[in-house]
This record gives structure tokens, sequence and C-alpha cells, in this order.
């Protein structure tokens, strides 16, 4: 287990990518403290989407996949649970 | 500082006459500043007046939870803290170096003095401070009213004009402060930019491919506010 001192200072690269509604490849990702920063992120990035594309309608399809360094999948984020 | 140090890149200070300059010239000193250096904060007295070089500072409004969004960025184009020359007051935003570079100075006594000496020279630097104001009224227009893509071309051009070169070096945090978006978003527009042949895009290093027709795709703010510019170097019109 890693010890404490290092864990709170742990930044981590995370790839925000789209899959469903519209296919996105993240290749440059984001550095992130925590899964709390990455899981707001997340959220914050599917309410932009959906803002910002004013005609759109239906997101239902519509999700963020946020992976790792070694490209694990870490979560998936429909866009109808960020509204 | 003397002539031979003043390279004549800051477009204020090159379209001064001679006597002017000499005004300011023995007072005037160069540093080159790091992208991040804060350089003002609101509500702060102004002891400086900066003119850039190369590089470029932006202005922030800075709200009470601490949080900022842009409302201008001046590079070698430009002034900051000319307001304080030309009537003593506080600074009313934040200063940042956005882009790293030289950036000439001079002690705001200094500068009053030499105004006070030159009613040209005082009206040159209304005619910028006029402008500068036309600007922000026209940025916060373009926030509330144009589509983030349009917006993000517009900072694209902007930025390339201030600091002069086709590869700009513009992080993520920056771009969606200025844009008001995430950065996950900012990835997403580049993106599109770059399918289109426009920019060519890496973490947080742009360069511009086809500036014409980034032009095309960049709101009406960009061509406006380069001629709101221009015209403070116009010559007067007959």
């Amino acid at each position: 287990m890693m010890p404490l001192s290092q864990l709170a200072s742990s930044m981590a690269r995370y790839y925000f990518s789209l899959r469903n509604g519209r296919l996105f490849d993240d290749i440059d990702g984001l550095e992130l403290p925590d899964i709390a920063a990455v899981r707001a992120e997340a959220v914050a990035f599917a309410r932009d989407l959906m803002r910002l594309d004013y005609d759109r309608r239906d997101w239902s399809q519509w999700i963020v996949r946020v992976t790792d360094e070694n490209h694990n999948v870490v979560f998936d984020l429909p866009f109808a649970e960020a509204v | 500082m003397t002539d031979a140090q003043l390279n004549g890149r800051n477009r204020l200070l090159a379209a001064l006459t001679p006597l002017d300059l000499a005004l300011l010239a023995p007072h005037l000193q160069s540093t080159r500043y790091k992208q991040g250096v804060v350089l003002q904060e609101p509500g702060d007295p102004i002891d400086r007046v900066y003119f850039p070089e190369s590089g470029m500072i932006s202005l922030l409004a800075v709200m009470a939870a601490g949080n900022g969004v842009e409302t201008a960025t001046i590079g070698r184009e430009g002034v900051v803290g000319v307001m304080a020359g030309l009537s003593g007051r506080n600074g009313t935003g934040r200063a940042v170096v956005q882009v790293g570079g030289d950036f000439s100075h001079i002690a705001v006594g200094h500068f009053q003095t030499a105004i006070d000496q030159s009613p040209a020279m005082r009206e040159l630097m209304a005619r910028y401070n006029d402008a500068q104001i036309t600007l922000v009224y026209q940025v916060a227009g373009c926030n509330a009213l144009h589509q983030v893509a349009t917006r993000l071309c517009r900072w694209l051009l902007q930025t390339r004009d201030r600091c002069d070169s086709d590869v700009i070096p513009l992080t993520h945090e920056f771009l969606s402060e200025m844009l008001g978006v995430q950065r996950s978003t900012v990835t997403v527009l580049a993106r599109e930019l770059q399918d289109l042949g426009l920019i060519h895009y890496r973490r947080g290093r742009i360069e511009i491919i086809d500036r014409g027709r980034l032009e095309q795709k960049a709101c009406e703010c960009y061509a406006t506010a380069r001629r709101t510019i221009d015209k403070v170097y116009a010559e007067p019109e007959t």
C-alpha cells in the first residue's frame, strides 16, 4: 500500500473520452489529484457539452469514458447522470 | 535605458516622437517575466506602467471567491497601467503574465512627469486607454453572446497577434479560464479545429496552420478588436 504522504500528493493523468453518442478519444489527458476531482471533471465536461450544443435534444446514448495511464477504464459516466 | 536598448517592438513606444521617447527613456527598464507572474492585484496602487516588448499580459476580473475571468489581453500593441498615469487611480483587476517575454516598465511617478510635459503623449495614452475600455465592452458582449468555438478561434488569433508567432504556448488552464469551460471541453474544441486543418494541437502547445480559415471561423470580435487598436495608431483625420 502507498504511504499516506505519497497518496496525498499523487497527481495522476486521466483521459476523458466520449462513447456511443459520439466517438472522441482523448490523447492529452489531465493531471488530477484524486478520484473526486476526476468525477467532478467528468460531470462538468458532460454538462459543458450539453450546454454548448444547443440544438441537440437527446443525450441518452452519450457517455464520458474515463481511463487511466494504462488504458484501464476508471468509470463510465452516462450524460443522464450528469444533469 | 539607452535608445540602443529600446528595441522598439512595443507599438506605443514606437509611435512616440523622438522627443517624447526621450522623456521616458532614462527611466525605462526591461525585465523578462515568465508565465504566471502576477504584476498587479486589484485595489493595489499601481506603481509601474508596463509596455510589453514580447509576451502577453492578461487582465482578470477577480470575484470575491477568488476565481477570475479574462477581461483583456495586452501584448506589444499596448500598455498596462496607463490609467494610473492619467488619473492616479488604483488597479481595477489582476494583471498576470500569460505568455512570458520581455516587458519594458517605468515607475508611475516618472510616467506622470513625462506625460505632464507632453500633451501629444498624453493624448496618445488617452486614446489607447479609450480603446482598451471599448475592447472590454466587446469582450463582455462576446462572452455572453458568441459560441464557444468561435470565441476560441478569436483568442487563438489574438494571442497570435500579441506574440507575433504561429506557435502559441497556451495551457489548458488558461484557455478554460478564458472561455469559461472545462479543460476536457477545450480538448474537444481544439481537436475539432485540428480535424479541420486549422491548427495543430498537443498538450498546451498550439500551432496555427491555416490563419485565413481560422479568421473565417472566428467571431466578428477579432476583426473589431484589430480595427479598434489600429485606430489608436492611425494618423488623425484632417
